[in-house]
């Protein structure tokens, strides 16, 4: 019998080549698949995350001894900070609902933010992903944006079970509807991959050319959402770096520095609909 | 089944360690190719029926954890395990010149098969791709010698039916 097998290895290889080749092609087949392996080394790759931020935290204290009595104290006075910061919001948003009722303006979508680990990366590099937890079991939806605490970093890509992968802001298959913040400024942000020194490209395009940009401009979200995409408004994406005319010279378009880059994050936010 | 449980564990920690390792920028930002390193160690100690099982399932595994669609690595995967299987009795597997050049040449027909399909499916917009092809060679090339020093002296799968 094993010799029989031995014999026909090249047979039954093609067979399951040709099956596989059917088979791939179905994205019900596809989904399943994937989120099948990825569901089965969520385990492990837990173990390996929490390993390596072990290691992070542990590299982290040993630099970190002498400088934690100033670091204390810049955290509470950031805090502070951020605290007045947010009464401010808090007064404005109870202000704008005012506003947008006595205008007979739709109320905005809410929207509550779900905190999320970073449990793995891409493992080829040709993609700029990375894949974080939770997933369907949170009820995380596809397209949905993902930030940190410096701004966006990108949005939910592939959902599976328990994970989901993060299509990070300079990927270049990466799309979403911005403006400049302190004026009316619209474009479309997409990513352009990295440089050869790691640096995320990314680009704001289509900008209205008769508008003067200047260099360290904000770019936030306008909040202009189609295909079933989620970003809220004034999500901080960058600044812009250099401003250059389109070949066409219809538009012109920028590169951005974005804010939130993605090479030691542990602990995200996913943005999901809902009350907060 | 030792063997098997053996090449289970190997897979699974190379796949973790790939996807925590930080990618190399100055290469076109790819990877050490740790994972392909060990199914090319596997590939020249098993018999051709488990050499085959062992390319399919890993190849399954590599593109599942992408987020591209199936076929990359299931087409580089086959082409090196064809040619692994028509060359390997004619090679001294265990000589560091032919670790470093098999590995280098595997890596380089990984990134070459995986850029083309991209290209040919337009599921990607390809960028640095010449130096992504020579920094796979690069990277290769140290990753399989350092893999076969670290396997062979951990655990020893030779099969009957593989070369030794």
């Amino acid at each position: 019998m094993k010799n029989l097998n031995e014999k026909n290895y090249r047979k039954v290889f093609f067979v399951i080549l040709a099956l596989a080749v059917v088979l791939v092609g179905w994205p019900k087949i596809t989904e399943l698949g994937k989120s099948s392996v990825r569901s089965l080394s969520l385990p492990a790759e837990r173990i390996g995350s929490d390993v390596s931020l072990q290691a992070s935290d542990t590299v982290n204290v040993i630099n970190g001894f002498g400088s934690r009595l100033k670091r204390e104290k810049e955290l509470s006075l950031e805090l502070v900070q951020v605290q007045s910061e947010l009464n401010r919001l808090r007064n404005i948003e109870s202000e704008n609902v005012r506003l947008r009722k006595a205008l007979g303006f739709e109320k905005t979508t809410p929207y509550k933010l779900i905190p999320a680990n970073v449990i793995n990366r891409n493992i080829s590099g040709w993609w700029n992903t990375i894949r974080i937890e939770p997933g369907a079991n949170k009820k995380i939806k596809a397209n949905h944006a993902v930030l940190s605490p410096d701004g966006l970093v990108g949005k939910t890509y592939q959902i599976n079970h328990y994970s989901c992968e993060v299509l990070l802001l300079s990927d270049p298959a990466f799309r979403v509807a911005a403006k400049l913040k302190d004026c009316d400024v619209f474009g479309i942000v997409r990513g352009m991959g990295k440089t050869l020194s790691g640096q995320p490209i990314v680009r704001m395009e289509f900008i209205n050319k008769n508008i003067k940009i200047k260099v360290g401009d904000e770019v936030v979200t306008s909040g202009f959402n189609h295909n079933n995409n989620f970003f809220p408004g004034g999500i901080h994406i960058g600044y812009i770096e250099k401003v250059y005319v389109d070949d066409s010279s219809l538009f012109q378009y920028a590169d951005i520095i974005p804010r939130a880059t993605s090479g030691l994050l542990d602990f995200l936010f996913i943005v999901n609909e809902g009350k907060k | 089944m030792k063997t098997k449980l053996l090449l289970l564990i190997t897979f699974s920690i190379a796949a973790i360690i790939q996807q925590l390792s930080p990618s190399i920028a100055f290469f076109g930002n790819i990877k050490f190719p740790i994972f392909s390193s060990i199914m090319v160690y596997a590939s020249f100690r098993l018999s051709k029926r488990n050499v085959w099982i062992c390319s399919l399932l890993s190849a399954a595994v590599f593109d599942s954890l992408e987020p591209g669609p199936y076929g990359p690595s299931l087409i580089a995967y086959s082409v090196i395990t064809f040619l692994i299987l028509k060359y390997r009795n004619n090679l001294f597997h265990e000589g560091l010149v032919t670790q470093v050049i098999c590995g280098g040449l595997c890596s380089f027909l990984i990134t070459f098969i995986s850029g083309v399909f991209f290209l040919i499916t337009n599921v990607r917009e390809i960028d640095y791709f010449l130096i992504k092809l020579i920094g796979s060679f690069f990277l290769g090339s140290i990753a399989l010698p350092v893999c076969s020093y670290l396997l062979s002296s951990l655990i020893i799968y030779e099969e009957k039916g593989g070369v030794r």
